[in-house]
């Protein structure tokens, strides 16, 4: 192997001077090569490369120990600026655009260090190859872009600094398998034509695919390190991130009854011919299915099919422009959100949206706002109905807490949580206003194999002991397809499919839409 | 959050329990007079006696002040080297408010109980806040101001006529001596508050008595820009205008209404002139047009032997002093405050309550030409006197204003507070 | 009519002058989040050094003076104080301005004393007649110099690498310095502009027909505060707007004040920009053209 690119050395990573993200890390890059970094969330994937982009300071880490060289030269000193003037961008997690700036700002951005007229050409040129529909949708804002083509506008605006060394933080987060597909492809392309790319991923698929080698990081730490090949035989590496040999997670069963009161009984959903347009664009048309009492019912479909336009109007926060929503006898298009979560409507959110400086209980007893009686003057005023209604309210918060088993976690900060536990505490929200519905809204998005495993689990649980209806939104079909009793498949705003689990896998119409072409 | 609170409640209870301890203090320890038979009380001993002068030295007001500051420290060193007043030497306790209510509020209970009168509380809204707690400890004040509101507290003195009589004859001398017809329009500019509204308070009174409308455009000191409020006395074709403001709208208000073809008399009321403002583009403007209205002679009267001294007085305390206003009136607020001394000990009280009746005794005091004479302060509400300077903005005289005349027109006679 | 046409024209002139002002708060804003409250002592500062400048180097020299010192107060404010500051909330960083804005004003105060300083401007008390409508040159002027000077903003921001990079920073700070843009220059940058807008609008809020610089001009900065706000916080095209709106909505309440008296009492015109600035925000809780995250301080 010729001289590496990047080289990290024993690297230790504290947030908060207190907090320890990564320790004693080492790993290599060389040049023209594709390495993947694997791990669960909270693995320390994001901190080790924020420790190398030198941008951990923003968010309260710093470099405690090792060494980071990228072409000979040490970066110990350098700042963010500079590590992008020595040819080494990176592409941050979630893409974050500029939504304001046009495509062709958000690019222009991207070439800020690039003083040389032709070379920015150049990388423009290249980057309008590499993805043509840029070129095309140049003059429109980066926010009206889809999640897919937001992805490839950071890649593009990373490549306008045309950097030796590429670091892509979770490119596939969020995005349709057959996007996941296409993006690692273009990873490959960029490759190819001479950059060095250092991935991160949770999806060990997607990464060990266009990798030459990979480490897998846990808990701050390297726990194995190979050859792409190497590592995707390894049983450890198969079994805890692709899927293979589904290990039967045994998750405790609580024998004991949560102490939740009973919700009133869930009712039946029926949507009816439902159509949503914003201005020109229809993001639904004529959508209708129901929901049977107690079940378990998904929602699934590629990026922009509609399925959050769906759960927000069922959630209230849309309104229909046509046809109407029922739960039970009351109408749901008429209502305001408010009077929605009155009926017993909860929903989480695709963001996680919670007040990240409060602990989780804090966070849990939000979410039975609905049912405080007692008025803020008595709570404020401590008197003992406010006080003994308080008392109760922490304790059933405290039961959906172990029930979602994040007991031990209700004293702590939220931001302190790595991903999987914070969609447990938005689940864990949702619950406490004591729903008969309950709208999941990508509930293991970001998740690993393993990990959404535990969360399917967790769902089965919620349902039995709770006896409540259930709408999952997600686009990993293998998590819908062994937790879910009917599922209703859309594309483009459009229902193209519905019934059994197995009866959707196997409806080439599905196949066609959600899985590509190739697969159908 | 409670800590703080709590902490600010310890500190407040032990302010308030200082501020006691301090009020019983000297009238334990004074009060049996000297050898000579005056009474004294606080800030008199047998050699001394101490007068207060709350002043802002360092907020908007801090160089109009520090003139009036210099120039009451000489006279007062000057009263001490011919001999004091009732055989003591006169100090006086200049405190720096800023222009802060609050902190005048403050100032003054830690003075209070060691001042036999305040010789100064300067600017509107500090004055408002101390006058009611000086009335209280039947304490003497001077130097607030020209607002007819501080005519109501009987322990204040009044340096001359209040701003609704300055207005009153504004609309008078316009009539009488500027040709302006009965029948027209006069604009009144004012600043919101104490002193603008009184000065409309008298222009309205004046408007009514000798048959003429008035056009009032309300402004606050921010306004510095009178475009607008120029281009609708224009359009409403007024006669002239009375400005109750301060001099960047004097200047502002004068070079609009030249520029737009308006050649009609202005009349500032007391602090409304400063002769910087003949540097200002608007000097031409103000030349032709501007006259200003005030209860004290301008800097440049040379037949007033109290105006002479009190800017030779200035002249050798600081050589290099800005010349203005401020000179002639730090001097007769003084000699106001003197006579009220010598008054109290003559009468053989020179406690707080015996100043504040030794100056209400007099219904006719004079200061030698730095105000009008026969200044009758015996009754409690209503304005010492209805005569006013009137001069002229003058590229010629000292400090800009050459003195035309003394005036006392009939509606600034028949006006009245509270009737 | 030509009645309304001068307090028309006499509004927008005054109005585009506040929006110079108005910009300056949204710009430092966006570059560096923060609530600029010294910024009405930046203005007063710009309009002190050129009158006391004048008499020596000759006026225009004098502004190219005016306008760098401002500037720099700015960024020196932005490198010393802002940058900083342990705790980098917003509320923190405007108590500091607070701070900011009444040590300079006490200081520009002391030394102003109880003079009005003149400006020397050349063009005086003169004043441009169109037809029976008149307006003084200097307003004339202030509107040409504000639409050069917005023109000039409009191609930094869309046509520079710099003003693109603003927009990135100021849009996501940590993104952008992944692009190799320096948020302490473009921080700097955007207190640098502020500072010269600032600069220029005292000016021409000193110049006839107000009658020279007094420090009750730092209040005038507060007037443009409605405007600012109306228009977005982070919006300097909703500054601009902002300043017109303002700028028109009290030089015609005053100039019919006595025609609305009997409807809305005395006084209205000072409190009319502020009735505007409510009005709007009920209507678009974030301004005109601001963003809504923007609002979220």
């Amino acid at each position: 192997m010729s001289a590496p690119l990047l080289s990290v050395e024993h690297l230790d990573v504290v947030y908060d001077g207190t907090i320890t993200a990564l320790s004693d890390v080492s790993l290599t890059v060389a040049p023209g090569q594709v390495v993947a970094v694997l791990g669960s969330n909270g693995a320390g994937k994001t901190s080790l490369l924020r420790a190398v982009s030198r941008s951990l300071q923003p968010y309260g880490g710093a470099v405690t120990g090792g060494t980071i060289t990228f072409a000979g030269q040490d970066l110990a000193g350098a700042d963010a600026a500079d590590v992008v003037r020595r040819g080494l961008v990176q592409v941050p997690e979630g893409r974050r655009i500029f939504r304001d700036l046009t495509v062709a700002e958000n690019l222009r951005a991207g070439g800020y260090t690039v003083r040389d007229k032709a070379a920015r050409a150049e990388a423009c040129d290249r980057v309008f190859d590499l993805f043509p529909i840029l070129a095309e949708r140049r003059d429109q804002p980066g926010g009206l872009l889809s999640g897919g083509q937001q992805q490839m506008l950071a890649m593009g605006r990373a490549l306008m600094a045309s950097p030796q060394l590429l670091l892509l933080d979770e490119p596939s987060l969020g995005l349709a398998p057959l996007l996941v597909d296409q993006i690692g492809e273009i990873v490959t392309e960029i490759n190819r034509q001479g950059t060095a790319v250092l991935l991160i991923e949770q999806n060990a698929v997607m990464g060990l695919r266009v990798a030459h080698a990979a480490s897998v990081l846990e808990i701050g730490r390297v726990t194995a390190s190979g050859t792409a090949d190497e590592l995707a035989a390894s049983d450890d590496v198969q079994e805890r991130y692709l899927g293979v040999a589904v290990p039967v997670v045994a998750t405790e069963v609580v024998e004991s009854e949560p102490a939740i009161p009973t919700a009133e009984p869930p009712q039946r959903l029926r949507v009816e011919g439902l159509t949503v347009r914003f201005g020109g664009i229809t993001a639904l048309s004529e959508v209708s299915f129901t929901v049977e009492p107690g079940t378990v019912h998904a929602l699934i479909g590629p990026n922009g099919a509609g399925k959050s336009t769906l759960v927000n109007v069922l959630g209230g926060t849309y309104r229909a422009t046509e046809g109407a929503v029922h739960y039970g006898d009351a109408e749901l298009t008429a209502l305001r959100p408010d009077r929605v979560a009155g009926l017993g409507v909860a929903r989480t959110f695709q963001n996680i949206s919670l007040a990240l400086e409060d602990t989780v209980e804090d966070n849990l007893l939000v979410g039975r706002h609905r049912l405080m009686r007692r008025g803020l003057v008595p709570g404020m005023l401590r008197l003992p109905g406010a006080r003994r209604e308080e008392r109760e309210h922490r304790e059933t918060v405290g039961g959906i807490a172990e029930m979602l088993g994040i007991a031990h976690l209700l004293r702590t900060p939220v931001h302190t949580l790595a991903y999987g536990d914070r969609k447990r505490v938005e689940m864990g929200r949702a619950l406490a206003a004591r729903p008969s519905l309950l709208l999941l809204d990508e509930p293991v998005a970001g998740m690993t194999h393993g990990e959404s495993q535990e969360m399917a689990e967790t769902i089965r649980q919620v349902r039995r002991d709770l006896g409540l209806s259930i709408v999952l939104v997600e686009h990993d079909m293998p998590f819908v397809m062994g937790l879910a009793e009917q599922v209703t498949v859309l594309d483009f705003g459009k229902k193209i499919a519905e019934g059994t689990p197995a009866a959707v896998q196997r409806d080439p119409e599905v196949l066609r839409a959600y899985l590509g072409a190739a697969a159908a | 959050m409670k800590h703080r609170l709590r902490a600010a409640a310890t500190l407040s209870a032990a302010a308030l329990a200082l501020a006691a301890c301090s009020t019983t203090a000297p009238s334990s320890s004074s009060g049996e007079g000297g050898g000579d038979d005056v009474a004294t009380g606080n800030g008199v001993t047998d050699s001394e006696m101490t007068i207060g002068m709350l002043t802002d030295l360092s907020g908007p007001f801090a160089a109009g002040a520090a003139v009036q500051v210099t120039e009451t420290q000489a006279y007062w060193d000057q009263v001490n080297a011919d001999g004091g007043i009732c055989d003591r030497d006169v100090t006086v306790d200049v405190q720096d408010h800023g222009y802060d209510p609050q902190r005048a509020v403050t100032l003054y209970r830690s003075m209070a109980p060691d001042v036999v009168a305040l010789q100064q509380v300067l600017g509107g809204p500090t004055s408002s806040a101390v006058l009611p707690l000086a009335e209280q400890d039947s304490l003497y004040v001077g130097g607030v101001g020209w607002a007819g509101s501080a005519l109501a507290f009987e322990n204040n003195q009044l340096p001359g006529a209040s701003n609704a009589i300055q207005a009153a004859n504004a609309v008078d001398y316009m009539l009488d001596d500027l040709d302006v017809p009965e029948g027209s329009t006069i604009g009144v500019v004012y600043f919101t508050g104490d002193y603008g509204g009184d000065a409309l308070a008298g222009a309205e009174h004046a408007a009514q008595e000798r048959g003429v409308e008035i056009l009032a455009q309300e402004i606050t000191p921010a306004t510095t820009d009178l475009s607008a409020q120029a281009s609708a006395l224009a359009q409403a074709d007024v006669a002239g205008v009375v400005l109750a403001a301060a001099p960047t709208q004097f200047a502002s208000l004068a070079g609009v209404l030249a520029s737009q073809g308006a050649d009609v008399p202005i009349i500032g009321m007391n602090p409304t002139f400063n002769p910087s403002l003949l540097t200002t583009p608007a000097a031409d403007a103000l030349l032709a047009n501007a006259y200003s209205m005030t209860s004290i002679s301008p800097y440049a009267n040379p037949d007033s032997a109290g105006v002479q001294a009190a800017n030779e007085l200035y002249a050798s305390a600081d050589p290099d002093g800005a010349l203005g206003w401020e000179v002639p009136l730090a001097y007769v607020q003084a000699e106001l405050l003197k006579q009220a001394l010598e008054g109290a000990c003559e009468a053989g009280d020179l406690t707080p309550e015996g100043v504040v009746a030794a100056f209400r005794d007099s219904s006719s005091t004079d200061t030698e030409g730095l105000l009008p004479d026969g200044l009758d302060y015996s009754e409690v509400g209503q304005s010492p006197t209805t005569t006013v300077f009137v001069s002229k903005v003058s590229a010629d005289a000292e400090a800009g204003l050459e003195l035309l005349d003394q005036v006392s027109g009939p509606s600034a006679e028949s006006f009245s507070y509270g009737g | 009519m030509s009645y309304l046409l001068e307090q028309v024209l006499n509004g927008l002139s005054y109005g585009l002058v506040l929006s110079l002002i108005a910009a300056g708060f949204a710009i430092v804003f966006t570059s560096t989040g923060v609530l600029n409250f010294a910024h009405g002592s930046i203005v007063l500062l710009g309009a002190y050094l050129v009158a006391v400048l004048h008499d020596s180097i000759g006026f225009w020299p004098a502004v190219l003076v005016g306008l760098a010192g401002a500037a720099l107060v700015g960024v020196a404010i932005n490198a010393v104080l802002v940058r900083n500051l342990a705790d980098k909330k917003p509320d923190t960083a405007a108590i500091l301005m607070l701070g900011v804005d009444i040590v300079l004003l006490t200081e520009l105060t002391r030394r102003i004393g109880n003079q009005v300083l003149t400006l020397g401007a050349p063009w005086g008390a003169s004043v441009v007649r169109f037809g029976d409508v008149s307006l003084p040159t200097g307003r004339v002027l202030a509107a040409g110099v504000t639409v050069v000077a917005f023109g000039a903003l409009w191609y930094l921001f869309s046509r520079t690498d710099l003003g693109v990079g603003m927009r990135a920073a100021a849009a996501d700070g940590p993104t952008a310095s992944l692009m190799g843009i320096r948020l302490s220059r473009t921080a700097a940058t955007g207190w640098a502009l502020a500072g010269v807008l600032a600069a220029v609008a005292g000016i021409f809020l000193t110049s006839f027909p107000a009658p020279g610089v007094a420090p009750t001009v730092a209040l005038s900065a507060f007037a443009a505060i409605p405007a600012w706000v109306l228009g977005g916080f982070d919006s300097v095209p909703g500054a601009v707007i902002g300043g017109l709106l303002i700028g028109l909505t009290s030089a015609l309440v005053t100039g019919y004040e006595s025609d609305l008296e009997p409807f809305l009492g005395s006084g209205f015109g000072e409190v009319a920009p502020y009735v505007v600035m409510i009005v709007v925000l009920l209507v678009r809780p974030s301004g005109l053209l601001g963003s809504k995250e923007a609002v979220r301080v």
